[in-house]
């Protein structure tokens, strides 16, 4: 084996074996990468209310009408990396001058007590 | 230790991994034209999108349907290449970038054996066949039984999970074939939730034993260890067989460990030296630039012929991408008659897949459900009724290719009677 496939190798495992513990380090970080399958998801029972203000009135917006619903089930799991480029992405709409997300998560069960947690996003003027 | 570790990698393994390469890239093109395609209808929808990475997010634009199925069709015609000439370094860089893309364009994706077999087809890069490799060093080989063997480790980590170790996960996820396991339990004198917690526990014991294998199995490959072997061949099925005798909705996971399994961890391999002279390493016939020539225009216009009117976006940049494959192959005199032949194949079986697996027909239903939802969804009449004429189109297209006992003129009804109570 040539020097650059050696280190290519142990690049390539040790980035196998890597992320699988980011998860195990962090559980609320999401499980593509390591190997979970089947086995009891971690989910967050999430019911999400968008508020946007356009053009000086405020209205709640439904997910539905903008996203596919595997996005939605991402947004019920509280991710933030899903849930920052929807609001980006609700700015584009047209006269949109904020965007909140408001989670409300019962992360212990359905039966249990409820977290919100606010996500707000002031659209950058056009 | 160093050396140790690496000397892993020049095990000999004989012509498994030409066996290899081949098996997987065909059970994947066809997985691709049966399973794939339907998932192309999220893509783009609602012009939302977010990657597997983010940083992706900032070098691609937000991937279509059209680009997600031309990705897939360049994807599953480098597969169809490889099945017959091998793992060559050019095939497995456009299999690399094209599934890779697939299945990094969008966070959506969240089937880990789509992730799988990205590393799959990175391993793919040191399983060259021996005409490009004449060292017959294939690391490559090495490298992904020690991705499985990680991949089982992991899993079976997983599963130390106090509700998955009770039995409680696994009986909720066999709900459905729930008598029929608990009648097998009583059978066996094991009261129900008994039977439960030692098959949970069992599947732990299963993979912990099957990584172990899988590092083995080089050494497995070139003559030892043959009972170890046959113990993976053996829980390797019972493992994978079981997951699809109970339903388990994976897709065709199964047919790709199955396929791995009997590969890698069988201890008996025929001499395949005959066979491997007579075909893997066989030197083509030397094709006239002539005849070259004419089996490649020959075999753009048949792609066109195939690709063009099968009802699915993309299909355009799909042939030009597979014909600039075609001319490329020509160009540079790279089994450009194999790979124009191959490509006439491969677009005939797309066409027929797609048709039988009613994965095109599933890609419309799936498109005209989502923008009917949209539409119930809608703060205005005029989106509204942009959401249920995209609707409408969808479900024609399904419509058209409904297998027999599907119908949807009813939903196509009452979206054009919602639209035309729409206000003007």
């Amino acid at each position: 084996m040539s020097l650059q496939t050696r280190i290519f190798v142990v690049i390539f495992l040790v980035v196998q074996v890597a992320m699988p513990f980011v998860y195990y380090l962090n559980p609320d970080r999401d499980e593509r990468f390591a190997w979970r399958m089947f086995v009891n998801p971690h989910h967050k029972f999430c019911e999400p209310t968008v508020q946007a203000t356009s053009f000086g009135q405020a209205h709640t917006v439904e997910l539905r009408a903008i996203l596919h619903p595997g996005w939605i089930a991402n947004i019920k799991e509280n991710r933030p990396e899903i849930i920052e480029p929807y609001l980006d992405r609700l700015c584009r709409e047209p006269g949109v001058e904020s965007a909140t997300l408001i989670n409300d998560c019962r992360p212990d069960g359905p039966q249990g007590p409820v977290q919100t947690t606010v996500y707000q996003r002031d659209c950058p003027p056009r | 230790m160093m050396a140790r570790f690496f000397s892993y990698f020049e095990t000999p393994v004989g012509t498994r991994p030409d066996v290899l390469v081949r098996v997987v890239a065909l059970v994947f093109a066809f997985d691709v034209w049966a399973n794939s395609i339907r998932r192309g209808h999220s893509m783009g929808f609602g012009d939302f999108n977010v990657a597997q990475f983010a940083w992706l997010d900032a070098v691609l634009p937000i991937p279509t349907a059209a680009s997600f199925m031309a990705a897939l069709l360049v994807a599953s015609f480098a597969a169809a290449s490889i099945v017959v000439l091998g793992a060559t370094r050019a095939l497995v860089v456009v299999l690399l970038a094209s599934w890779g893309y697939a299945w990094a364009a969008s966070y959506l994706d969240g089937y880990q054996h789509h992730y799988f077999l990205v590393l799959v087809v990175v391993c793919f890069l040191g399983m060259r066949p021996a005409a490009e490799a004449p060292s017959g060093r294939r690391w490559g080989y090495h490298l992904l039984c020690l991705t499985v063997a990680n991949m089982y480790l992991f899993a079976a980590i997983a599963k130390t999970d106090a509700l998955w170790v009770s039995g409680e996960r696994l009986r909720a996820i066999f709900a459905s074939r729930q008598p029929y396991a608990e009648s097998a339990f009583a059978a066996l004198g094991l009261a129900s939730m008994t039977g439960w917690q030692v098959l949970s526990i069992g599947t732990i014991v299963l993979e912990v034993a099957l990584a172990a294998i899988w590092v083995l199995a080089p050494a497995i490959a070139n003559g030892r260890y043959a009972k170890l072997g046959w113990s993976g061949v053996a829980m390797g099925l019972s493992l994978h067989v079981g997951a699809e005798l109970l339903g388990l909705e994976i897709e065709w996971f199964s047919c790709y460990m199955l396929a791995l399994t009997l590969v890698c961890l069988t201890p008996v391999w025929p001499n395949l030296r005959t066979i491997a002279d007579a075909v893997l390493r066989r030197r083509p016939h030397a094709a006239t630039r002539r005849a070259e020539t004419l089996w490649t225009l020959v075999a753009v216009v048949t792609v066109a012929g195939f690709l063009l009117p099968a009802d699915l976006p993309g299909m355009i940049i799909a042939w030009v991408g597979i014909s600039a494959g075609l001319a490329v192959a020509w160009g540079l005199r790279f089994h450009a008659r194999t790979i124009a032949v191959v490509s006439m194949m491969a677009a005939g079986c797309f066409a027929v897949t797609a048709n039988v697996s009613q994965s095109r027909y599933d890609y419309w239903r799936l498109l005209g459900a989502t923008h009917y939802r949209s539409a119930r969804a809608q703060a205005t009449p005029t989106a509204m009724n942009a959401s249920i004429q995209s609707s409408i189109e969808a479900y024609t297209h399904a419509q058209d290719h409904a297998p027999a006992g599907k119908d949807h003129q009813d939903v196509l009804n009452t979206l054009r009677k919602a639209q035309s109570e729409l206000p003007r």
